[in-house]
């Protein structure tokens, strides 16, 4: 008879090993506000259980074959013996979760010019105008060459051009020179460039947006909202910025491609009101995508205005209405992705890491992204930058002129940033049960905490970040119709389009 | 349509088996490759030179004796209908019976490589038997060099072609060496390429477009156990997975749908996009009512119906996830019609038929159908469709 030559006891995992009976691999955990627990591992595997589970597995209390065992066996949280084959598996999931790190200095920021013809309320970068002096605050020809030299000695074989400023179109010669010098020397370095202009886009003449085309360049523009947010945020005498910055992006949608033109907003006090306006700005204007951005807490923004600074529980309610708007619009079936969430998405969803430079450990500021001062000073991020701006050279990689590859990218400076942005040594971070999916930023420690490794409790990276990864996993949790949409902006296609390319036979 | 013909074996000669292409008809003298199929009185009594004869006339001993020339002989063979010139048959000395082994106009064509396996799933279709089948991997290799056009595609199958051990790496060769360019799908449970070395050796003796199709029944090891009736293969299996992939196979993972695990089908997507992350395609399985599923139709049969959510979202996901996916073996109808898209007609052709409340249904000739000998287990949810 079938069933007596199928006996089911025999295939749980027998309890030998010691009073539990398995043993335990890394993980951490944290308690849902109802007393459940949130378990987390090293390569981005979580499960809710019971109140009381971890509890009872490091009692012994959790028996093979049970529910809970089952789950949590199947992602690696725990196995029967330590020589299970099961390791060499987690071992290349953890390799792939750190696979970020593999191609170094992938995001080269140039910064072309310091001058700017705008004079943007929460602008950390420039007070230089449009008509300042040329030699002082303009990236020279030999400081862009030395520069590109340094960027095509780096290991990354897919590499992001940025250009920035200021508005870095004052200085479009520079510009000139590093795009025809970089795809000129691309295919013989063995790199794939992509080359973005960041800009104002008011000015820019029918001849440089040729240019652009002609040399595979992309546009990213600011777009704060609809007018009233946009011109309270970016204002210009004499001007409608808003209507300047619509212009601009409609010039060069219609000279570089639709795909090829970008937005960012940045969220000031002011925009907080207006969550639902500035995504259906958007939607409108026929972009797939925002990134709802906070300011960050540097150079002019720092300062105490009026019109400046917010808490991050403020920020948080702005976010979270806002995602709401733009979830409701992809169930009525408009794709939109808020790119933040995206960026924490494809953590806890898959088993890559994600390459956002500003939520990663180690950091990535220096090993994911540096950038090239309009003087040739190296610094391992914006950030750093600003600082140096301000009068704090702390995280000065080196100068264009005078050092080599080695020296800045593998010198005290760098190694001394990189040490201490692993947030599995870092005091909270060490403990937190989101590690993996969040990151280090010690340059903001210390410029907004005076402490390179930083203050979790008052930290405001942390409040945020830690708030949008719970609200992440709630959403996910208590809203099953939203997995297929976030799995749907991770591969960047609506939903239908994934499904209908799936299914051809391997035979 | 039948692969297989019974009649009365006579075996003059040491041979262990005999493998051959068809000829009806004639001429007279043949070669050791070629199987003559006739009726004829006078070309049987002269026939000379063939691997083996087949006749469905009744044969005497006499008759027999009087033959030109010594070689197995199968006669008062039902249903020579069937065999056409060019097919390749063969049989082992003992048995009563010939096998259809190779049809070059067949998109279906499977390699038997061995009775003998070390799972017994409990839903097999296939049982495996103990008895030495060593004479296969000669007769196989045999086949391989009769096989005259390039074939489509060639499946390998068993039992379990992986406890061949050096001799399945024998037939790859010979495979790789007349077929360099062939696509050929192998079934195997996977559990002996947790041994890295073997996996390399497998790499290096195949044809460059080999692929390997094993089933995975569930996330959870003590549930793919039971169903594979072996302790220690979900370990074994899912290091396969890793050892294929470094060494350069493209996988197929196969998820047979039963009772035992259709409720955990969104735990086991979660689990193949996580650690199988690499695989090519996924199909899912509905049940072929024959050997181990029919003796134990009670526990393992599960209406398509009665799982249709959860296919249906573990289907979603993994194509969302950029999965190649498919469905195998269930029709249409039965299939959640978000997912029907996925479908495949698998069943292959001597085993497909439809029933008779298929009659009306207007997507016949894209529905896989149903097994011949399952046609007494399907869904109750059988309906003509009237669009597609």
């Amino acid at each position: 008879m079938a069933r007596a030559r199928f006996p089911a006891h025999r295939f749980f995992p027998s309890a030998n090993a010691g009073k539990r009976g398995f043993s335990l691999l890394p993980f951490r955990f944290d308690r849902l506000p109802d007393g459940r627990e949130r378990l987390v591992n090293e390569v981005g595997e979580s499960a809710v259980l019971p109140p009381g589970t971890v509890r009872a597995l490091l009692e012994g209390g959790i028996a093979p074959g049970s529910d809970i065992y089952r789950a949590l066996r199947a992602r690696q949280f725990l196995l029967e013996s330590l020589e299970s084959p099961q390791l060499d598996i987690l071992a290349t999931k953890y390799r792939t979760k750190n696979s970020h790190m593999d191609e170094f200095t992938q995001l080269h920021m140039f910064v072309i010019t310091l001058r700017c013809d705008q004079a943007c309320q929460y602008c950390q970068v420039s007070r230089v105008g449009a008509e300042s002096d040329k030699s002082r605050f303009d990236m020279s020809l030999d400081t862009a060459d030395r520069s590109i030299d340094l960027m095509f000695e780096s290991p990354a074989r897919h590499i992001v051009i940025e250009f920035q400023g200021g508005e870095p179109t004052l200085n479009f010669a520079t510009i000139q020179y590093l795009v025809e010098r970089g795809r000129s020397l691309e295919a013989s370095k063995g790199k794939d460039l992509r080359i973005v202009l960041t800009s104002n886009a008011a000015s820019l003449s029918d001849d440089q947006l040729a240019f652009m085309n002609n040399h595979r360049v992309c546009l990213s523009t600011s777009l704060d909202g609809p007018v009233h947010v946009h011109n309270q945020n970016r204002p210009r005498i004499h001007e409608n910025s808003y209507d300047l910055a619509v212009r601009g992006i409609d010039r060069a949608r219609a000279a570089l491609g639709f795909e090829n033109v970008h937005a960012l907003m940045t969220t000031s006090k002011y925009s907080l009101g207006y969550p639902n306006e500035i995504v259906d700005e958007y939607v409108a204007r026929g972009f797939r995508s925002i990134f709802l951005r906070r300011l960050n807490p540097y150079g002019f923004a720092a300062k105490p205005q009026p019109l400046g600074g917010y808490t991050p529980e403020e920020f948080l309610d702005f976010y979270r209405a806002a995602l709401d708007h733009i979830l409701a619009l992809n169930l009525q079936g408009v794709y939109f992705e808020e790119v933040f969430a995206k960026i924490l998405l494809t953590k806890i969803l898959t088993p890559f890491p994600s390459s956002f430079v500003d939520v990663q450990s180690p950091s990535g500021a220096g090993i994911k992204c540096v950038v090239y001062n309009y003087d040739g000073r190296v610094y391992a991020s914006d950030e750093a930058r600003m600082l140096a701006e301000m009068g704090d050279d702390s995280f000065l990689l080196g100068d264009v002129h005078t050092d080599s590859y080695e020296a800045i990218f593998s010198g005290p400076a760098i190694r001394a940033l990189t040490s201490i942005s692993v947030n599995q040594s870092l005091p909270g971070c060490s403990d937190c049960a989101y590690q993996v999916f969040c990151g280090a930023d010690p340059i903001r420690s210390y410029t907004t905490q005076r402490d390179v490794y930083g203050h979790r409790p008052t930290s405001e990276f942390c409040r945020v970040n830690l708030a949008v990864i719970r609200h992440l996993f709630d959403l996910l949790e208590n809203r099953k119709e939203l997995k297929p949409i976030f799995m749907a902006w991770i591969r960047q296609h609506p939903v239908d389009e994934c499904l209908m390319a799936s299914g051809v036979r391997l035979q | 349509m039948n692969l297989v013909f019974g009649g009365r074996a006579s075996w003059p000669i040491a041979d262990p088996y005999f493998v051959g292409r068809v000829v009806r008809d004639g001429p007279a003298t043949g070669s050791a490759s070629s199987v003559l199929v006739t009726d004829s009185e006078e070309l049987l009594r002269h026939a000379a030179g063939y691997r083996a004869i087949i006749t469905s006339r009744l044969l005497t001993e006499g008759d027999l004796r009087g033959l030109s020339s010594p070689c197995p002989v199968y006669h008062e063979v039902s249903g020579l209908g069937s065999l056409q010139a060019g097919h390749i048959i063969g049989a082992f000395r003992g048995q009563p019976s010939f096998r259809i082994l190779y049809r070059p106009e067949s998109h279906f064509n499977v390699i038997f490589a061995t009775a003998r396996c070390n799972s017994n799933c409990i839903m097999c279709s296939q049982p495996a038997s103990d008895r030495d089948d060593g004479d296969l991997v000669p007769m196989n290799i045999e086949l391989i060099g009769l096989i005259e056009e390039d074939p489509p595609v060639i499946c390998i199958s068993g039992g379990e072609p992986t406890l061949l051990g050096d001799d399945l790496l024998k037939m790859l060769a010979a495979l790789k060496d007349k077929f360099p360019s062939v696509p050929i799908h192998m079934l195997t449970n996977g559990r002996r390429f947790s041994d890295l070395s073997y996996a390399r050796e497998f790499r290096t003796a195949a044809p460059d477009n080999i692929s390997v199709g094993i089933p995975l029944y569930s996330a959870f090891q003590d549930v793919h156990d039971y169903i594979v009736q072996a302790p220690g293969a979900f370990d074994q299996t899912t290091s396969g997975f890793h050892n294929l992939a470094r060494v350069g196979v493209p996988l197929e993972i196969r998820v047979v749908l039963l009772r035992d695990n259709v409720l955990d089908l969104s735990d086991l997507g979660d689990y193949i996009y996580r650690n199988v992350t690499f695989a090519g395609h996924v199909a899912f399985m509905g049940l072929e009512p024959q050997g181990h599923a029919l003796a134990n139709m009670t526990e393992v049969w599960i209406d398509p119906l009665d799982y249709a959510e959860p296919l249906e979202c573990s289907v979603r996901f993994l194509a969302l996830c950029g999965f190649r996916v498919s469905i195998y073996n269930l029709p249409l109808c039965v299939v959640p019609e978000s997912i029907r898209k996925f479908c495949r007609q698998s069943i292959s052709d001597y085993k497909n038929v439809f029933i008779e409340e298929c009659a009306l249904c207007v997507a016949r000739d894209r529905c896989a159908g149903f097994f011949a000998l399952g046609k007494r287990h399907h869904s109750r949810g059988v309906l003509p469709l009237s669009s597609i």
